[in-house]
């Protein structure tokens, strides 16, 4: 049974949360954020991150700045939470505590 | 590393997403391509494989440029709060989601019975005689509308009443068309591959 397509829906309803978690822990730009995440099993696609932070970024969740690193050829975006950001990522940690719960517990039978 | 300096591959990549961008804005265009040419200059220096392998990953660039033209207009109509705006942009992306389709056919039926009500309080005054409710042979209501070329056999119902509350249908099935447009527009971004 081909299970591509579940999996592919799992992924893009976790992307947000991923992202805004690896954020919480500091500033990234767009290729640290993908080697995170594929070092957790890569939730997040190339194709998909970047239309993903930019629209974080326009709904304010996200503030950017660009940075010419020392020893690299062009400029990076550096992505950080904003206070809404910091706000929706404690909210969704929260609901994704009480998903995964319902959720071990439907699915493993745990109480 | 400029765009001239991109192994082919990219340089033709980084042209192509920038020409099929050419509907945002010329800021928001130049700092999505200066982005991705950066992300795709740090690939190339790892190696040709790797520099494939990204592009894979990115899509086509049709299809990345899809992604943020979709997110762009939707998110420029949520902002300026219109529901039929905001109906047009999720009926453009309806060809390739379920979810854009069960919402933008919601949409279509809320605008269309609202407007369906709005013609009905509207044409009353103009053709008292064709619009109004009738009841049937068994008592209930057989016709509520516009109606031409039928003729009933019973009084019509309401006479001018009838347009109060088709004004107050009219209205609050627009007010909920919108509401559904915005939470639609809001979730399919959400959602949004």
């Amino acid at each position: 049974m081909d299970t591509t397509s579940w999996q592919t829906q799992l992924r893009k309803g976790a992307a947000e949360l991923v992202i805004l978690a690896i954020l919480g822990r500091g500033e990234r730009y767009g290729l640290q954020i993908l080697e995170e995440t594929a070092a957790a099993g890569g939730v997040v696609t190339d194709g998909a991150l970047y239309p993903l932070l930019n629209r974080l970024e326009r709904e304010g969740k996200l503030a950017a700045r660009w940075s010419l690193d020392e020893g690299v050829r062009h400029p990076r975006k550096y992505y950080r939470l904003t206070p809404a950001g910091e706000r929706l990522l404690a909210r969704m940690r929260q609901l994704w505590a009480e998903f995964r719960k319902t959720i071990t517990s439907i699915v493993e039978g745990e109480p | 590393m400029t765009p001239t300096e991109f192994p082919e591959d990219a340089a033709t990549y980084i042209a192509q997403l920038e020409r099929e961008l050419a509907a945002m804005p010329a800021e928001d265009r130049k700092r999505i391509v200066q982005e991705i040419g950066g992300h795709l200059a740090e690939r190339a220096e790892i190696g040709p494989q790797m520099l494939h392998a990204t592009i894979v990953q990115l899509g086509t660039p049709q299809s990345l440029a899809g992604s943020f033209l979709d997110d762009w207009a939707l998110s420029g109509a949520l902002k300026r709060g219109s529901g039929l705006r905001i109906l047009w942009v999720i009926l453009r992306r309806a060809w390739r989601s379920f979810a854009a389709i069960a919402i933008g056919t919601a949409g279509v039926l809320l605008y269309l019975f609202s407007g369906a009500f709005a013609v009905v309080a509207v044409m009353k005054p103009i053709t008292p005689r064709n619009v109004g409710m009738w009841a049937g042979p068994d008592g209930g209501i057989a016709d509520f509308g516009l109606i031409f070329g039928m003729s009933h056999s019973s009084p019509e119902l309401l006479g001018w009443w009838v347009i109060p509350p088709s004004l107050a249908a009219a209205v609050l099935l627009w007010m909920a068309a919108g509401w559904v447009m915005k939470r639609g527009g809001r979730l399919l971004l959400r959602t949004a591959p």
